[in-house]
């Protein structure tokens, strides 16, 4: 035994540096989560019109089923590469490379469409920007911009983060405190089931909602970095849980308080700053939404591009991807060759961006992979019973005569959701199905022939 | 480097803060649901509740992927089924483990420890030390190889005081390695001259190595 022979097993010598506190964890889950209801908001409003509060409840619910789940996976496994792991351990590589692939579409989506975002709320303070060509360019450029940031190493990424997180919950706080005390109108009293809203509209504006809360997944990408994952992961889950789902409900609340539903649908580029003008001191309220929306979106956008290289960097680790995507810069020991990759993508989506299509094929994707996370988890608890969980999912169903297996029951209602909302957006978003299939086809081809070349070496 | 470390006792405990602390990647087995708390809250390491013999916990622990164990725990029998298994069914290339008896220590060596760490011979050494001069320390010593290394504190009235090394007139198999005095760390030629206080690190076979010990620390008047 030489010191030379140390290491041997693990083909990747570098490691990423565990260097994400509570902080950082908490900023990367809630910077895409958070987000979500500046993106959506006015997007749901068109179709769930007084009754969004309540499709961002629904959306919610589903959401903190499967966080929860990934609150235990997360903590137990705290490697790099979330779903994907959780799905291989489970299922094999096949299923763990669906989980990934997916994923990928959402985090290639998610910096685009943020992007996108960010910059209509630039043109918020720049009116020319919301129009062509400076719309997609500025995009562009942000995008760019972020790539430089991440490839610096995850230290610059989460600070940065950390910092507009919490300048954003602050401020957003502050803004519907002062909604609610200068004077609330209850939404429901606006509802009339049937005609505002319809049933398909209800319904169709929750698989938007759904998109808000997107994000957790970031998280658990994240576990390798992240110090002592085991304490630090479940209570970053809970912290962003508990703010989102108060914010988005309580934010989506006043703003069909105080701005007429249809004409918060129409301002679907700047929905939140649009809320505050209808504030007292709305033109200071308004621009301060303006600019949280703008920071939050960057960091949502940041957060996709933070996901993508981890994700990458997972998939080649486990034979999934070429490894030379996954290899980390010698000095900044970041997987540069994947962010400079799938920031290509990211550019070309922003620069050519459709809203409207970046939220079907964000749902698409990740649904799909939730659904098999939640059912990994499952699987996980008969497979992996000697795994120590430091949390652990409450509530259990027994089954079985023999062998009693205990069904962990969130999990269940995690994948029961999200397998809803998904064959919901599947049935109804007719753009979204054709595209998100195309590439869950073109990944399975992509895997079969890099899978097939590799063979007579895996023996 | 990814490490498994089977006990999360008190030694496991500090190899696995050790490890922690220096980004390695590590995985803890033990049987005590609290410890595995405590490990997997506290440190940057994933645990398996169960037992060192038992192949299932070991395999979910992959250890098949690992590039060293610490078999730690303060029961030999499941240390020494661990080393077993590690290099005969995981090929783990690097194997330490924990002998709470002495009568152990053959059976882990032969069952594929790389390394055998016996608490208790390590306290008769330094118990063995304290009953000695207070100018005599035995550093180690290699039962297998008969071999030895003693630190001796020259004495104020040691004979060899202003001796050089040619002068010691030092037993065959045993040899000056290093001298620690006022020029600080010097690996002694033999000109070198011992002065009082010098520590003088006498190293070789055992006997000879006894023998080198009685010359330095001779007294003058004897």
């Amino acid at each position: 035994m030489d010191a030379d022979s140390m290491g041997q097993h693990e083909p990747f010598r570098l490691r990423l540096r565990r260097d994400v506190g509570l902080l950082g964890s908490f900023s990367f889950g809630y910077a895409d989560v958070g987000a979500g209801i500046y993106l959506t908001l006015g997007l749901v409003a068109q179709f769930s019109g007084p009754a969004t509060p309540l499709s961002f409840a629904v959306a919610s619910l589903a959401y903190l089923f499967t966080a929860l789940s990934y609150a235990e996976l997360a903590s137990s496994f705290p490697e790099a590469g979330g779903g994907l792991i959780y799905s291989e351990k489970a299922f094999g590589k096949l299923a763990a490379f669906i989980t990934a692939w997916c994923l990928l579409l959402d985090y290639v989506v998610t910096t685009s469409i943020f992007a996108l975002a960010a910059v209509g709320y630039m043109g918020y303070f720049l009116p020319a920007l919301h129009g062509d060509p400076y719309f997609s360019l500025a995009a562009l450029l942000l995008v760019s911009g972020l790539v430089v940031v991440n490839c610096l190493g995850v230290r610059e990424s989460a600070g940065f983060s950390a910092a507009l997180v919490l300048l954003d919950v602050s401020g957003i706080t502050l803004v519907i405190l002062a909604g609610y005390l200068a004077g609330f109108r209850p939404f429901w009293e606006q509802i009339n089931w049937g005609t505002t809203p319809d049933l398909n509209g209800f319904l169709y504006g929750s698989s938007i909602a759904m998109a808000s809360f997107l994000g957790i997944e970031v998280i658990s990408q994240t576990a390798e970095e992240t110090k002592v994952a085991g304490r630090t992961i479940p209570r970053a889950v809970f912290l962003v849980s508990a703010a989102v789902v108060v914010i988005s409900i309580a934010f989506s609340s006043l703003a069909v308080g105080v701005v007429p539903w249809n004409i918060l649908g129409q301002s679907y580029k700047d929905p939140a700053a649009i809320v505050a003008e209808y504030l007292p001191y709305g033109r200071i309220f308004g621009a301060w939404l303006g600019l949280m929306g703008m920071t939050v979106c960057i960091v949502a956008a940041n957060a996709g591009i933070v996901g993508v290289s981890r994700m990458a960097f997972s998939m080649s680790r486990e034979g999934l991807l070429p490894r030379w995507l996954g290899s980390l810069h010698r000095k900044y020991r970041v997987p540069y060759r994947a962010i400079i990759l799938f920031a290509s993508i990211q550019l070309l989506l922003a620069y050519t961006g459709h809203m409207g299509l970046s939220a079907d094929l964000y749902n698409f994707g990740a649904l799909l992979s939730y659904m098999l996370v939640n059912l990994a988890l499952i699987a996980l608890r008969r497979k992996d019973p000697s795994r120590f969980r430091p949390f652990k999912l409450p509530g259990t169903i027994k089954l079985g005569h023999g062998q009693r297996f205990e069904m962990p029951l969130i999990a269940l209602l995690g994948f029961v959701s999200c397998g809803f909302v998904w064959t919901l957006v599947v049935l109804t978003h007719e753009t979204g199905r054709l595209i998100g299939f195309l590439w869950l086809g073109l990944g399975l081809l992509l895997y079969y022939l890099y899978r097939r070349s590799r063979s007579p070496k895996l023996e | 480097m990814y490490i498994v470390v089977i006990g999360a006792g008190h030694v496991g405990l500090h190899l696995i803060q050790s490890f922690s602390q220096r980004g390695e990647r590590i995985a803890v087995i033990d049987k005590s649901e609290r410890k595995c708390r405590h490990v997997s809250t506290t440190f940057d390491a994933v645990a398996f509740v169960g037992s060192g013999k038992d192949r299932r916990v070991l395999r979910s622990a992959e250890l098949e992927k690992a590039d060293m164990l610490f078999a730690v725990t303060d029961n030999d029998l499941v240390n020494l089924a661990a080393c077993r298994m590690a290099k005969k069914d995981f090929a783990v290339p690097y194997v330490v483990a924990l002998a709470n008896s002495p009568r152990r220590k053959e059976e882990l060596k032969d069952a594929g420890a790389d390394a055998v760490i016996c608490p208790l011979d390590e306290a008769i050494r330094l118990v063995e030390n304290a009953l000695r001069t207070p100018n005599v320390s035995v550093l180690f010593i290699d039962p297998e190889e008969d071999c030895k290394l003693v630190r001796v504190t020259i004495p104020l009235n040691a004979s060899v005081a202003g001796k050089t090394v040619r002068h010691l007139d030092l037993p065959p198999g045993c040899k000056v390695g290093l001298i620690c005095g006022r020029n600080g760390l010097v690996f002694p030629d033999k000109g070198t001259q011992i002065a009082v206080h010098d520590q003088v690190f006498l190293l070789g076979a055992r006997e000879a190595v006894d023998d080198g010990v009685r010359k330095l620390t001779m007294s003058e008047l004897a």
